[in-house]
Formats: C-alpha cells, structure tokens, sequence
C-alpha cells in the first residue's frame, strides 16, 4: 500500500515523454533488490498498467481522506492531499487520520488549542472565526478599540461581527470619557445630530482622527494673518471662568518653577478690565487678559456663604425682545461696556472650569458669562478654548472627562469652534498644546 | 469520572454529557449553569430528578471541568452577585411553577463589565484548561456560566490583543482571505 502512495514521488522523472524507462532504472546505483524498486520496474515496464495503478492508488487515496472530511466541518483547509504526501512516509497508523493530526500538531504548537472531540469519536476542528456570534461580540467588549479594528481585519466574519453597532456605541460612550480632548469636530453628538444613520464606528473614527484638527482655513484668510502677524499683531486672548477663581492657575503660571511661560510684560487694563500678563508662546508674544468676576475678597466670602456671589462683567440682563416681534423675553446677560470692548478685540478666548468642583451654581454663572462673551465678540470664528483644570492635592477627588464639560457647558449649540481639554495645573501638561490650537484657530477666524 | 458531588441538600441530578459519561451533581451546584437553572427550579423541591439531563454539545472531559467549576463557585461562594441564593429546599410547600412571577432574566446582552480579576483558583483553573480554552467557551456559552465566560472572553480578547491582522490570524488559525 505504501509503494503505492509513494509512487506520485518517484514517478514525475520518469513520467517524462520520451526518456526511456530503463535509464531511469540504471541511473539508480542500488541493485534491484529492494521490493519497492521491483515494483516500480514491473509498473514502468507497462505503462497501461503503471497508469492504472497509479489512478487507482490515488482513488484510494481519496477515499480515505473523505472519510474525516465529511465529518469535519467545511472549513478544514484543502490540505488533505498535501499532508497525506507529507505524512505516507510515516508508519501507517498516522494515515488513519491525516487532517486531525495535522490541526492537532498545528494547534497545540499554537496558543490555543481548538479541537472539540465530537461524541461520534472523529475530530472536529473548531476555528476561531466558527464560534457562536454572542462569544465573538462577547470577546470584543474586551478588546481595546486598535485590537478590535485588527480583529476586523482578519476576515469577513470577523469584520461582519465586530462591527456590532451596539458593541462600538459602547467603545464610544466608554472611551470618549477618557479622551483628554474634546472639541467641536471631535464630540461625538455633533456626528449623531448632523446625521443619525452614521454607524458608532464611524462616528468613533470621525472623532478620533479629528481630535486636534483645527477648522479649515481658506487661503484668503491665512494670508490675512500672515499680513496681521507681519504688521506685528500681538494676539489677545481672553481668560476667564470659574476656574480662574478656584484654580490659581493665573498665579501659577507666573510664579511656578514649572511654569513653561513667564511673564514678560503686564497688559495695561481700561475703565478696569482688561489687564493682563505677556507670555511668550513658540517665540512669539502673546497677551493674556484676565477677566474675574469679583475680587478676591468678594468671592471669598460668597463661598463662604456672607456675602452674595456677584459677577461684575455682567452690568444686567436684556429683553430679547427689544425689536418688539418677539413676545416671550428671554433675558440675556449685558456685559459692561469695558468687558464688551475687550471682547470685541479678542482674538480668543480661554474658560477656564475647575473639573473636580464644578456644581450648579458655578456652571450657571460661566454660561452666562460665555454666553455674554459670545454675542459681544460679534464675530462666530473666534475660537473658544475650555480648560478643565485638574487642581487637587489628594487624588481622591473625582474629576469630570472633558466630555462631559463639554456636555455640562452646552459647547454643542456655540457655533464658534471650541475645544475643552484637561489640564493639569500642577505640570500644566496640555496648557501648551491647548494654546497652539487656540491660536492656530484664533489665526484663521 | 463522576465527580463526587458535595450534598448541601435536595435531590440529585444527573448530567449526560455528549459521548454518554453521565455526571451527578447536586441540584444547587448545575444551578450554576444557569441554562438549567429555570428548569431546575421549576421542577419544585421535593421530587428526585430521575431522567437524566442530556447536554449533547459538551463533550464528557470538559463536562467534568465545568461542574468541578461549578461545584467550587457553590462552596466558594467568591463571587455572590453570580450565585443565586440558596433555595428553601426543606420547605413542603410545592412551587407551582405556572402561578410563580415569571420575572424575565434578561441578563445584560453581550457587555461584561470590563475589570475581571480572576481570583487564585480561577486563575488556576484557567491555567490548567489552557489547552482547550475553546471547548470550555464553548461550553460555558452553552451552559449560560456568565463568571466563566467572561473570564475566558477577556483571556482570548488577552490573546488577540497588541497583535496585527496578520498574527491574529495565525494564533487562530482563521484562514487567509482570498
């Protein structure tokens, strides 16, 4: 039996047209003693014969490795007739079950091992891409966002399963909690609004990749700034917030020995508002003007529960109604008129939260204030950058992802471009970066 | 092969796996699996189960790992959120299972919560299954372990995890596409 499977081996130099069947046996030095070399010698002498036997064994051998194919399932790999050339040399025991043994050596060498002994005694392979749908998605919950999209491109099963649409609505709502940057072209409900048939993963994509990006700036607009930065245009942004208050991260940033800027100048104020520090950003000055809403003193004893939280850049509230169509008036906060200036002149502006303590009352006065600010600029294109400050002594203390300032500050309805982004005020790690898009957008408004 | 199946009370139940190896276990260990669970508890407290419950799609070896599973998450108790509590077996009154508030145990569909720490057994146990960590998923995805399932998906999702395209398919053995 065994000759015979071996024959497709020795035949192929013999099995060429024209070259006789006896030089082939006389290139062989060893003496016809061996039985296998016999056989062939008889097989060669009559080629009818030879062919027949030959058709013959690999009918045989066919038919024996339909015996474990039908059992399998239909995603043993063709490698029957492969592993039966690789395997008939070997005893003939191994040639009961060629694939089985095959998967078997391959598997245990492997991590993993998934042969599943059937209860009728022939081996059935289990894949990785045949398990049950449930376990796939249930193995991808646990799976990072980079090993999943690879996971995706293994094959197509893998790629139709793991695109679940609730498995990546998921990844979203849990992995969008730790992005420490937020902005307007990166928070994912500005995607579900704008287009609600868009799949949780491309809206994750659209997010990730636009975390940084800063809006699109057409080429009559970057030669405006060029021309303003060369006339020696200093940029002004506008810091303010309830994060400026609780957080001394004005006071930091001037005195820290972390400190990556250092004050080269003080920014004269007028009527009282308005004065700041000069820092250098990338070799090129830039003014921070600093807006509080009270005075030290004041705001000490509002949260001390004395005296009463009061917020001076806000000289009162408007009807909205004043054209006289609308009936219903919604108040809006007026800023004073130096503030109304100075918000006219920004170039960007910078709200600074504190992200371990931000309550109702905190939240309302900065939205009011940002609000104000917002409609007193006049212009939609300048940019708004939200710094959610992380200030604590003790890490106990839970801070809010960026996400949900954003959410809390309600950035979706501004149509100014904005990005929120934690900073840590003890290493001031992202106070740099944050400033480089703010003026890269504030550049292109 | 049986596992000797530690009596906390009530009837015992007899598990045939898929090639004919018959395990008995007691009532409060198969609650484990909790695709048995319902009908265990349907069937009341007083009667012996008699028929042999047939799980053909697991095979008798790992049968036999996942009620030694089972039987120490039973005695263990390491995760109570997991095991149900201990039904008043000695009690005469006869649940109707159709008067019974059919409270719909949907459990959360496919998202497990992401920090599983298998303690020291577990880890153990997982370790020396690492041979048929298939099998086993297979199983406890049968049987509805949701404890061990979650420890095996989060194992494999270990194994795919930091590799690319070309390597996960060659740890899984998930043909190249043509």
């Amino acid at each position: 039996m065994s000759l015979i499977l071996d024959e497709p081996k020795d035949i192929p130099s013999s099995s060429i047209p024209g070259s006789p069947a006896s030089s082939f046996i006389d290139s062989s030095h060893s003496p016809i003693d061996s039985p296998r070399l016999l056989l062939v010698q008889t097989l060669i002498k009559s080629p009818l014969n030879r062919l027949y036997h030959f058709y013959q064994s690999m009918a045989e051998n066919k038919g024996e490795t339909e015996v474990p194919t039908t059992s399998t399932s239909s995603t043993s790999p063709p490698t029957s007739i492969k592993s039966q050339e690789a395997t008939n040399t070997a005893s003939s025991t191994r040639r009961l079950h060629p694939q089985a043994e095959d998967y078997r050596s391959s598997l245990m060498a492997g991590t993993a091992s998934v042969i599943l002994k059937k209860e009728n005694g022939t081996d059935n392979a289990v894949l990785f891409s045949d398990l049950p749908v449930g376990v796939v998605i249930h193995i991808a919950a646990y799976l990072d966002v980079r090993s999943l999209c690879h996971l995706q491109q293994t094959c197509q099963r893998m790629y139709t399963l793991t695109s679940d649409e609730l498995l990546w609505r998921r990844k979203l709502w849990e992995d969008s909690r730790q992005w420490e940057v937020v902005s307007h072209l990166s928070h994912p409900k500005v995607y579900q609004e704008v287009s609600s048939d868009r799949s949780a993963q491309a809206i994750y994509e659209s997010c990730f990749t636009n975390r940084d990006s800063v809006p699109y700036q057409p080429f009559t607009q970057r030669l405006q700034s060029f021309v303003r930065r060369l006339q020696g245009h200093i940029p002004r942004l506008l810091m303010f917030g309830s994060g400026l208050e609780t957080v001394p991260l004005v006071k930091r940033m001037i005195l820290d020995s972390n400190s990556p800027y250092k004050p080269i100048g003080l920014v004269p104020g007028k009527d009282g508002a308005g004065s700041g520090i000069s820092i250098k950003h990338n070799n090129a000055t830039v003014n921070l003007i600093t807006l509080y809403t009270a005075t030290k003193a004041e705001r000490l004893a509002a949260s001390a529960g004395t005296g009463q939280r009061i917020n001076k850049l806000i000289s009162g509230s408007a009807s909205k109604d004043r054209g006289g169509a609308g009936d219903e008036g919604v108040a809006e906060p007026i800023l004073t008129l130096a503030v109304q200036e100075q918000c006219q002149m920004a170039d960007g502006f910078i709200l600074a939260v504190d992200a371990t303590n931000l309550n109702e009352e905190i939240l309302e006065s900065d939205i009011e204030t940002l609000t104000a600010m917002l409609l007193a600029s006049h212009n939609q294109r300048i940019p708004l950058l939200v710094l959610s400050c992380l200030f604590q002594t003790d890490d106990q203390q839970p801070s809010l992802p960026s996400l949900d300032v954003a959410d809390k500050l309600k950035l979706i309805d501004i149509s100014n471009p904005w990005q929120v982004r934690s900073l840590n005020v003890n290493t001031f790690e992202g106070l740099s970066t944050g400033l480089d898009w703010l003026l890269t957008a504030a550049a292109s408004k | 092969m049986a596992s000797p199946a530690k009596v906390t009370g009530g009837g015992k139940l007899i598990l045939i796996s898929g090639d004919g190896e018959r395990h008995e276990v007691s009532r409060e260990t198969a609650k484990i699996f909790r695709a048995l669970e319902t009908m265990i508890e349907s069937l009341g407290d007083k009667e012996e189960l008699v028929e042999p419950i047939p799980l053909p799609n697991v095979s008798g070896s790992v049968l036999g790992r996942m009620i030694a599973w089972s039987e120490h998450h039973v005695t263990t108790c390491s995760f109570s959120a997991e095991a149900p509590p201990s039904s008043p077996i000695n009690s005469e009154v006869p649940v109707q299972p159709v008067v019974r508030p059919k409270v719909p145990k949907r459990r959360q569909p496919q998202f497990p919560p992401p920090d599983v720490v298998p303690t020291a057994w577990e880890k153990d146990f997982l370790e020396r299954n690492r041979e048929d960590l298939y099998d086993l998923l297979l199983a406890a995805n049968y049987l509805d372990v949701k404890r061990l399932m979650d420890l095996l998906c989060a194992r494999v999702a270990d194994l795919i995890k930091g590799k690319d395209p070309a390597k996960i398919r060659k740890t899984f053995h998930v043909p190249e596409p043509s």
